[in-house]
């Protein structure tokens, strides 16, 4: 009798968990289908046939799987996606190295040393953080073409290297989470601080590496506004730059969006493996900054 | 407020007991120190780095006679004429901008030269105080290991800080400068006839016109937006990473890996897609005719505009609280689970007293830094609507327009017409909403003052 009730029991758990399991999935199939509806809709677009405006359907209404991309290398003269996208990777791979090392060497610099005027500096970069960003472009213009730099695709660059030392928050907060014992141990062994930070530092600090690193990257593929002031050639354009202005007015917004499409799909699926395959770096570096705030 | 004043007194004080200090050790020097102390003392004060010379630290002793050198040759050709024509703006007759920037810059330099003097006056001082001790001042060989082992941040620091000199403060600044000007390139004053003015550009928003009710608007609408971007997301994270991390779902990676790519695409492209699929004629409106209802112009209505903000932020938004929080769902100890579960708490009663105190604690400090992080979102603004559909009697700023985007609009839009000196007021403004709010919450958070003490 009471054997009867238990595998009544567990009987109805089991039944339950089933529910609660269908459930679940049923639940995270819908969300992921609204989350990659949108990367769905994109990429057909990018097989549309036909230009001008949108299709009457939600789906392209015909379909062709080359006519876009031939469109997007060849047909237009001054669309030269393939030199900005060159562009980008220069910009970005450049950034990503110089950015990240003055990044993490001022993080180094401000989590291992005491100094009198490290408070004061690190006060300073939290208020210059609190002005808008925009607020500081202006003038970054008018010092760029007061140096002949407006049209260079190097003075980017120099704008975003820069840049670099303010953002070094998020790698501090991880840096000072790294017990200091290993390093002091290198420093009276007599190494020198560079060394004690290439050699010794850096292999400990790995996640928030390439977290910095990637970030850095990423800029030149995502930024269109500063990189549009200064980049106003089509040929030294970045990828960012050129794909933006395609839609960017009213008159254009639709007439391009299948062009638009292909050009961006085939940026971003690189980039959505590149953050994918680092996911777990990413986490790590997003918590460290949100738990240091 | 008592707290500031006791730390503004305290600091005076501390700065007294300095200076005392300084005297009493200087005139100490001097008293027992022999013809050379009392030279280099004296030599020391009108030519800073000649008694480094004398104690032959050539390293110190040539970048302080480099650092003033330069600054005295930049004083004579550029930065004396700049920051006359800086003070005399109205009588500037070319780009009164270069002025402008030049003079800030001579500004800053001044400024660094003279902490860098009483820098020099110290070193002196403790050097010489060292040979009256009896202590030998460094070779140069002791200056270099210096530099490589406790001084290294110097040179570590030297690029990053001239970096954000030049291409984040002293900008800056000038932008800061501009608001008290009148420089507008929409009125016929262009940049050759700008001239200071006060506090003008702050009164023009202020005065009860269109820029007032421009202003209230936009204020209104980037609270209203901040606060709801901010919970609508972090409770839509809170709620996928829960639903990910339950025990009967299977290849859980795949799933979160699949939100991750929300994260990846650049912003300008998923924003420009969720445009164009809510546009009068894009693939929803084309749904809704399917279905027999009427097209709608989602962004040309502001309230339909500004929900489809919201809810397109949350696309973008949740998936990155979800990963967060996913990271944090792992740290709980599971014995808490089980004795709750031992107790006969149900699912829902554990996660109201466990996981989710436990998860609002932690991520704090991240809601408010989300927070200031919304109010200066710019793209999800600016790739939807350009801040449109247009307001009523607001002047540029549109229906959604936040500050930043209004900023921009003003700004660097379209540089023929970009109103300048009422930007840099909003500028200013922007800036003195969001560091009080980091101040306040900051300060009362006790991620802040666990922070203070690990520092020490």
């Amino acid at each position: 009798m009471s054997q009867g009730i238990t595998t009544a029991k567990t009987k109805k758990a089991r039944r339950h968990r089933f529910y609660t399991s269908v459930w679940s999935h049923v639940l995270v199939v819908f969300l992921v289908i609204i989350w990659l509806l949108p990367i769905l809709w994109v990429i057909t677009y990018s097989f549309r046939d036909g230009t001008g405006a949108l299709s009457p359907t939600f789906f392209p209404e015909k379909w062709d799987f080359s006519k876009n991309f031939i469109t997007l290398f060849t047909v237009t003269p001054n669309r030269k996606y393939l030199l900005w996208v060159w562009n980008t990777l220069q910009i970005g791979l450049l950034n990503m190295v110089l950015s990240t090392l003055f990044t993490l060497i001022t993080a180094y610099s401000l989590s291992r040393f005491r100094f009198k005027s490290r408070k004061p500096l690190m006060n300073i970069s939290l208020i210059l953080g609190m002005f808008p960003g925009f607020m500081a472009m202006v003038a970054v213009y008018l010092i760029l073409s007061l140096l002949g730099l407006i049209g260079n695709t190097w003075a980017l660059l120099l704008v975003y290297v820069s840049g670099s030392g303010l953002g070094f928050f998020v790698a501090k907060g991880y840096f000072d989470s790294i017990p200091s014992e290993i390093d002091e141990a290198a420093k009276l062994d007599g190494a020198s601080q560079f060394r004690v930070f290439f050699q010794i530092f850096l292999p400990m600090a790995k996640p928030i590496i390439i977290y910095t690193a990637l970030m850095a990257f990423m800029v030149p593929w995502s930024d269109y506004i500063l990189a549009g002031l200064i980049l106003t050639r089509p040929e030294n354009m970045t990828v960012a730059v050129g794909l933006y202005k395609m839609t960017d007015s009213p008159a254009s917004e639709l007439v391009n969006f299948s062009t638009f499409a292909t050009g961006s799909i085939l940026i971003a699926i690189p980039i959505v493996i590149l953050y994918i395959s680092l996911q777990r770096f990413m986490i790590e570096g997003m918590s460290s900054g949100a738990v240091k705030g | 407020m008592k707290n500031l004043f006791t730390k503004i007194i305290t600091w005076w004080q501390d700065q007294s007991l300095r200076w005392n200090h300084f005297q009493k050790v200087s005139g100490h020097t001097y008293r027992y120190g022999d013809k050379t102390v009392r030279f280099n003392l004296i030599s020391g004060y009108l030519v800073p780095f000649l008694p480094f010379f004398v104690r032959k630290q050539y390293i110190k002793a040539m970048t302080y006679l480099t650092l003033f050198v330069a600054y005295l040759l930049f004083l004579y050709f550029v930065g004396a004429k700049n920051i006359e024509a800086m003070i005399n703006l109205s009588n500037y007759h070319d780009d009164r901008r270069v002025p402008l920037v030049f003079g800030i810059l001579t500004l800053v330099l001044t400024l660094f030269i003279v902490i860098l003097y009483f820098k020099a006056q110290k070193d002196n001082l403790k050097m010489e105080n060292d040979v009256v001790n009896g202590a030998k001042p460094f070779t140069f060989r002791e200056e270099i290991n210096a530099l490589k082992h406790d001084k290294a941040y110097v040179i570590m620091l030297i690029i990053p800080i001239a970096g954000a000199v030049l291409f984040t403060v002293i900008p800056l600044l000038f932008m800061i400068s501009l608001a008290f000007t009148n420089f507008n390139m929409a009125k016929p004053i262009g940049i050759v006839y700008f001239t200071w003015t006060g506090f003008n550009s702050f009164r023009l928003l202020f005065d009860g016109g269109a820029n007032f009710k421009a202003l209230t608007s936009v204020f209104s609408w980037t609270m209203v937006w901040a606060i709801l971007a901010t919970i609508t997301c972090y409770f839509g994270g809170f709620f996928l990473a829960v639903l990910l991390a339950k025990k009967t779902l299977k290849w859980k990676k795949v799933w979160r890996s699949l939100f991750v790519i929300s994260i990846a695409v650049p912003q300008f492209v998923s924003l420009r897609v969720m445009y164009t699929m809510f546009h009068e004629y894009g693939p929803i409106n084309n749904l809704l005719t399917g279905f027999g209802l009427e097209r709608f112009a989602f962004w040309n209505d502001v309230n339909a505009a500004r929900t489809l903000i919201i809810l397109i932020n949350m696309w973008i938004g949740v998936p990155y609280f979800m990963l967060i929080i996913s990271g944090l769902l792992l740290n709980i100890p599971k014995d808490n689970y089980e004795a709750a579960e031992m107790d006969g708490a149900s699912k829902w009663q554990s996660f109201r007293k466990i996981t989710f105190p436990y998860i609002f604690f932690a991520t704090t400090p991240l809601l408010i830094t989300q927070f200031v992080h919304n109010m200066n979102n710019f793209n999800v603004i600016w790739l939807l609507t350009k801040g449109g559909p247009a307001g009523q009697g607001l002047g540029v700023a549109g229906g959604t327009d936040i500050f930043i985007t209004w900023l921009y609009k003003l700004t660097m839009y379209n540089l023929n017409i970009s109103q300048y000196d009422i930007a840099a007021a909003i500028g200013i403004i922007m800036f003195l909403i969001s560091a009080t709010l980091s101040l306040v919450i900051f300060r009362r958070s006790g991620a802040y003052k666990k922070e203070e003490e690990f520092q020490k």
